[in-house]
């Protein structure tokens, strides 16, 4: 018995060694669902607490200079707003004349990003806006160039986005001005692609991909990214897949908007307006 | 006594100038690894056993925003902290060229470790990740690295467990 304990005493540095290596390689093959309470625990227990200060002493060093930029855009946007008034209450008269009916009202929460990694192909944002807020699992989080994910997690005050880059993340999608239903998700390699392209396709190199509105997540029209490259699937060579530019740099993203469902959205959000079909023929546009 | 305070210090440092300003101190795509730099020094100062350790934490902190390859800064760092402590009296040496040679070959050691099983079920390329990420990131690291440990101005004692 002795034995046995000098041998693991002489041999300690690579028995921890081993052990440590052991329980890494135990968490990286561990389910998602536990790999990702486990992550959930750490992120919350170690990081969050203090990047959101730094994130409140960044925001109030550039509260001053943002000030007068908004005072700006503020005076542009109300001599925006009283001509989009006039043109609104044209635009109602036409309709009643016409008989169509109004769209529901799509609401957006401003949010900062808290925290975007700190290591080496991070695929989750913690946000600063929470269940209070009106932030609930599934809304989509977007930025005015696209799509950026979607919620997974909210606690009352903060909540975790999955980004595109994610594995598991998939969204219905479909070139712009075309008909041809596909799927975008992840690569290993946190690239983007549109799976699932049959061979005749009329898909091509340049084609804006839209979400479809399909999947009841994502609203129809929503810029995901722009086909670089076509090639054929190599499990099913039946099909095609498109290698995508993604719309949104994750790199450049420190401010988001989730899309809120009417219903959930309270007073307390940071910024709330209300935006219509119009901002889906805009990024169409875009 | 002083040295172990100032040593504790720039370890206090490193980990915290990391945890808040990692996204600031980015410079496009080349990122700083300062974690890295705080494995290295825990594995020269406290051999194989410090190094795994340090690596196995910093690892898995990292790791907490990549759901996806949970684990694998982890599996990197500890690999990294363990294979200095071990080899670190054939080469170990106060001067800072020696350091920043360290620091720079570490990080490129983890990066090999680190993509070679991230890109392994994918077909993006590795080599263009470690030229073109790697390379000016482990500058980037190494020169950091260094210039944080000449303002402590003290002097690694290696320890043994």
């Amino acid at each position: 018995m002795s034995k046995f304990f000098l041998f693991l005493w002489e041999h300690r540095q690579s028995l921890i060694f081993l052990l440590l290596l052991l329980i890494s390689l135990a968490v990286l093959s561990l389910p998602g669902r536990q790999r990702f309470h486990l992550a959930r625990r750490i992120n919350r227990a170690v990081i969050t607490p203090f990047q959101m200060v730094v994130s409140q002493v960044d925001y109030f060093l550039h509260l001053k200079k943002e000030n007068e930029i908004l005072r700006k855009n503020n005076f542009i946007l109300f001599m925006e707003v009283s001509r989009l008034e006039e043109a609104k209450k044209q635009n109602q008269r036409f309709e009643r004349l016409l008989e169509f009916t109004s769209q529901t009202p799509i609401h957006f929460i401003a949010c900062k990003v808290i925290s975007g990694g700190i290591g080496e192909k991070a695929d989750i944002f913690i946000i600063d806006k929470g269940t209070v807020h009106g932030v609930v699992p599934n809304l989509p989080v977007l930025v005015p160039e696209g799509l950026v994910g979607k919620i997974i997690e909210t606690d009352a005050k903060r909540s975790m986005v999955q980004l595109y880059t994610h594995q598991d993340f998939r969204v219905s999608a479909k070139p712009s001005q075309k008909e041809e239903r596909a799927i975008v998700g992840s690569g290993p390699g946190g690239e983007l692609y549109l799976f699932n392209i049959p061979l005749r396709t009329q898909v091509k190199p340049g084609d804006l991909i839209v979400s479809s509105g399909m999947g009841g997540i994502f609203p129809k029209g929503i810029p995901v990214g722009t086909v670089a490259e076509l090639e054929k699937e190599e499990e099913m060579e039946i099909t095609l897949r498109a290698i995508l530019t993604p719309a949104v740099d994750l790199d450049q993203v420190s401010e988001v908007f989730v899309l809120a469902d009417t219903a959930f959205v309270s007073p307390k959000a940071g910024l709330l307006f209300e935006a219509s079909d119009s901002l889906v023929n805009l990024w169409n546009e875009h | 006594m002083r040295t172990n305070l100032k040593f504790t210090l720039f370890l206090l440092t490193l980990f915290f100038i990391h945890l808040l300003f990692y996204q600031y101190l980015a410079l496009g795509e080349v990122s700083l690894d300062l974690f890295l730099v705080l494995v290295v020094y825990c594995a020269l100062r406290w051999g194989p056993v410090g190094g795994s350790i340090s690596g196995f934490i910093c690892g898995l902190i990292q790791d907490s925003f990549s759901y996806t390859y949970f684990g694998l800064h982890a599996v990197a760092k500890i690999v990294i902290g363990f294979a200095i402590g071990k080899v670190r009296h054939s080469f170990f040496s106060n001067k800072y060229i020696v350091q920043a040679t360290i620091i720079l070959t570490s990080k490129i050691f983890h990066d090999i470790i680190f993509y070679s099983i991230y890109f392994s079920r994918g077909e993006e390329s590795f080599w263009r990740q470690i030229i073109f990420h790697t390379a000016p990131s482990a500058f980037y690291t190494c020169i950091l690295g260094v210039a944080l440990f000449i303002m402590f101005r003290f002097k690694v004692a290696i320890k043994s467990w």
